[in-house]
């Protein structure tokens, strides 16, 4: 099975230096494999080359798709860390 | 062979006079050779290596930042690192140099440029400034592949650093010992590099147009780190200049470092506040070193563009208090960010005339969150009553009740939840747009201070970007129409009851400090290396005086004319400095 959700980002500032380092560093404690799109580009959510490329501004709605043994336990640590607006609030 | 003797003006950052060879911070960028490789597990191998070699350099940069100047850069770094061991980025270089049999460097620096190229089709102003993080790291990895080292300044005679800018991660290769004076072709005051300079009492001088085309490795290079003069490969005569200007220095420097200390008033006992400009932590033990009296202006704009978004809180609540238990019992006056304009942080949208556009205040109050986080920031931290807000391009009334509003809304939150603050927290504003000038009496009955941001005043005033080279010679603070101006701003506030400070770069023109005296200001704020001098300045003469300096400024119709009239006093009043404004290199 996978995983695939929209997620909107809510923090001021949308996905820069800060909270893309920590999205990523989340992403890769999960074994699952998992991918961003906005539009028509997608990513890799452990690569944070990747996720600054998606330039993801406030309001901005991103797929996640999520792959893998720990699926479940990877969506639910993402969604939380876009709720809680990347503890920068 | 005759001597070059090319002399070049540029902005002083720190003072002192110097003589050395140069050694040039050549820019980082590095040339790629292509060829067909053998063995493809060994280029692999090497590729890993040289990403892994370049890896412990940072992590090392990070550790040693912390331990000297804070976690400011921590975030830029932590990013750098984590974009430097990006799986698909390192999967892709691998598979490709299996898939080519080319070299790593020819292929690490084709998956770099790919992933650059199409960051610089997306248009937004954080992924311009990244875009600068990861070339940095590509070149890191070619040195690495190359086994060449980093930029490092390996010297065992004392040597002078030119280059075009220092970046953070630069200052950890300098061996101190021998750095003995530093001079960029870009960079300002607040550059790393000046507060560096600064904080090894070298001299430094930024913002030299032309010196990498006519500097050359290993040149002798005067450097006067007080008019702002470099002189390249000097010739007899400026050599001599070099040696009797170094005697007088040496007298005044002390005489300087005598006065910091010494109360700013003049010889008829009016009292002038002389304070700092400051922007990082770093510089706070600078206000003290050179005798100011807290800080007229603290800029948070650093703080956002550090952050690369939007500091919480918890963070910028430290950064506050941190400073006010520094300055305690002086005051530390934080200005809520100025973005736009020249600092276009989250500004979403290019302008036709940023200056005239979305900035400051304006941000501010059509973000709400910005506003109050950032007050409520300031607030939390104002625990020891020393700390006062101030707000930046403010150009109508409206703002300013606007404003307070939410001050009192958060006082409210914070009484009731609470929280230990400072109930009777000032607030005043910048007067940097002619309108807040004209309408002073007005704004004075809202607020509990004017401080005049002459920078941008004399911009708005004569319709001039001082950053345009085809108008910049427009540009001056002591034109009467922004002395006009300064006086109505000044008059407004003392007939009601509040001060008036000045925080533009010329509150350390020594020709334009009598002037302010005789207008009446209360406050002057500076970077604080220029402190002890305006000090003396303000202990040499009277208010009386100065009143008459200003008056006949006054009936005068050009700044030309104003500056020519102050230089003609200073050559009576202050022969030494007056010497010293002169920004040549003659005798």
């Amino acid at each position: 099975m996978m995983l695939e959700k929209e997620i909107t980002v809510k923090n001021k500032l949308g996905i820069h230096a800060r909270p893309a380092a920590l999205l990523v560093k989340n992403a890769g404690q999960f074994q699952s494999k998992i991918e961003i799109k906005r539009d028509d580009i997608i990513v890799d959510g452990k690569s944070i080359m990747g996720v600054m490329m998606l330039a993801a501004e406030q309001g901005a709605t991103l797929v996640f798709s999520i792959d893998g043994e720990d699926e479940l336990q990877a969506m639910d640590a993402i969604e939380k860390l876009f709720e809680e607006r990347f503890y920068e609030e | 062979m005759k001597n070059k003797n090319i002399i070049l003006r540029g902005y002083p950052v720190s003072p002192g006079l110097t003589k050395a060879k140069v050694k040039i911070l050549k820019s980082q960028t590095e040339i790629v050779d292509i060829y067909d490789i053998e063995n493809v597990n060994e280029e692999i191998d090497r590729f890993m290596k040289a990403v892994e070699s370049a890896k412990l350099d940072l992590t090392n940069v990070r550790d040693k930042m912390k331990e000297s100047i804070g976690n400011q850069y921590e975030d830029i770094l932590e990013a750098q690192i984590l974009a430097l061991e990006d799986k698909s980025v390192i999967k892709k270089t691998v598979d490709r140099i299996a898939d080519t049999k080319k070299n790593a460097d020819y292929v690490y620096k084709n998956v770099v440029s790919d992933i650059l190229n199409s960051m610089s089709k997306i248009d937004d102003p954080y992924l311009k400034d990244r875009i600068y993080d990861i070339n940095d790291i590509l070149n890191r990895v070619l040195r690495k592949l190359k086994k060449r080292d980093e930029r490092s300044l390996d010297s065992n005679e004392q040597i002078v650093i030119a280059a075009d800018n220092i970046t953070p991660s630069d200052t950890i290769n300098f061996d101190r010992k021998f750095v003995v004076g530093i001079i960029t072709e870009g960079g300002g005051a607040t550059s790393h590099s000046s507060i560096m300079a600064r904080a090894m009492n070298i001299p430094s001088v930024v913002n030299l147009k032309g010196l990498l085309s006519s500097v050359k490795e290993g040149d002798t290079l005067i450097i006067d780190g007080h008019s702002g003069v470099i002189v390249i490969d000097p010739d007899e005569s400026s050599l001599k200049v070099y040696k009797k200007r170094m005697e007088e220095y040496k007298a005044y420097a002390e005489e300087l470092m005598r006065v910091r200390n010494e109360e700013p008033v003049t010889i008829d006992g009016r009292n002038i506040d002389v304070s700092a400009n400051v922007e990082l932590i770093e510089e706070v033990d600078e206000v003290k070193k050179y005798g100011g009296k807290g800080v007229g202006l603290l800029r948070t704009e650093f703080l956002f563009l550090l952050e690369n978004g939007f500091p919480s809180v918890e963070k910028q609540t430290e950064f506050y208090s941190k400073i006010s238990e520094k300055l305690f019992p002086d005051s530390l006056i934080v200005r809520t960010v100025d973005i736009g304009g020249d600092k276009p942080i989250f500004v979403d949208r290019k302008e036709e005339n940023p200056f005239l556009g979305y900035r400051g205040i304006r941000v501010s109050l059509g973000n709400d969150d910005i506003l109050r986080y950032q007050l409520r920031a300031i607030m939390k931290a104002s625990k020891k009553g020393n700390i006062k807000i101030m707000l930046p391009m403010v150009s109508r009334v409206e703002e300013v009740i606007k404003t307070k509003t939410v001050v009192d809304e958060i006082k409210r939150e914070l009484y009731n939840a609470e929280e230990d603050f400072d109930k009777d927290i000032e607030v005043g504003i910048m007067v940097e747009v002619p309108s807040a000038a004209i309408m002073a009496h007005e704004f004075a009955k809202y607020v509990d201070f004017f401080s005049i941001g002459t920078n941008d005043l004399t911009q708005y005033t004569l319709a001039v970007d001082r950053n345009n080279e085809r108008v910049n010679d427009i540009y001056d603070s002591l034109d009467p129409s922004v002395l006009s101006l300064i006086k109505m701003t000044i008059d407004a506030a003392h007939e009601n009851n509040i001060w008036t400070g000045l925080c533009g770069e010329m509150a350390a023109d020594p020709i334009a400090v009598p002037l302010l005296v005789g207008l009446g200001i209360d406050e002057l704020s500076m970077t604080p290396v220029f402190i002890p001098e305006v000090k003396k300045i303000i202990r040499e003469i009277s208010f009386e005086e100065c009143k008459e300096l200003a008056k006949t400024a006054f009936s005068m119709r050009s700044g030309a004319a104003v500056r020519k009239y102050m230089r003609d006093v200073f050559a009576e009043r202050f022969p030494n400095m007056h010497k010293y404004l002169q920004g040549d290199f003659n005798e």
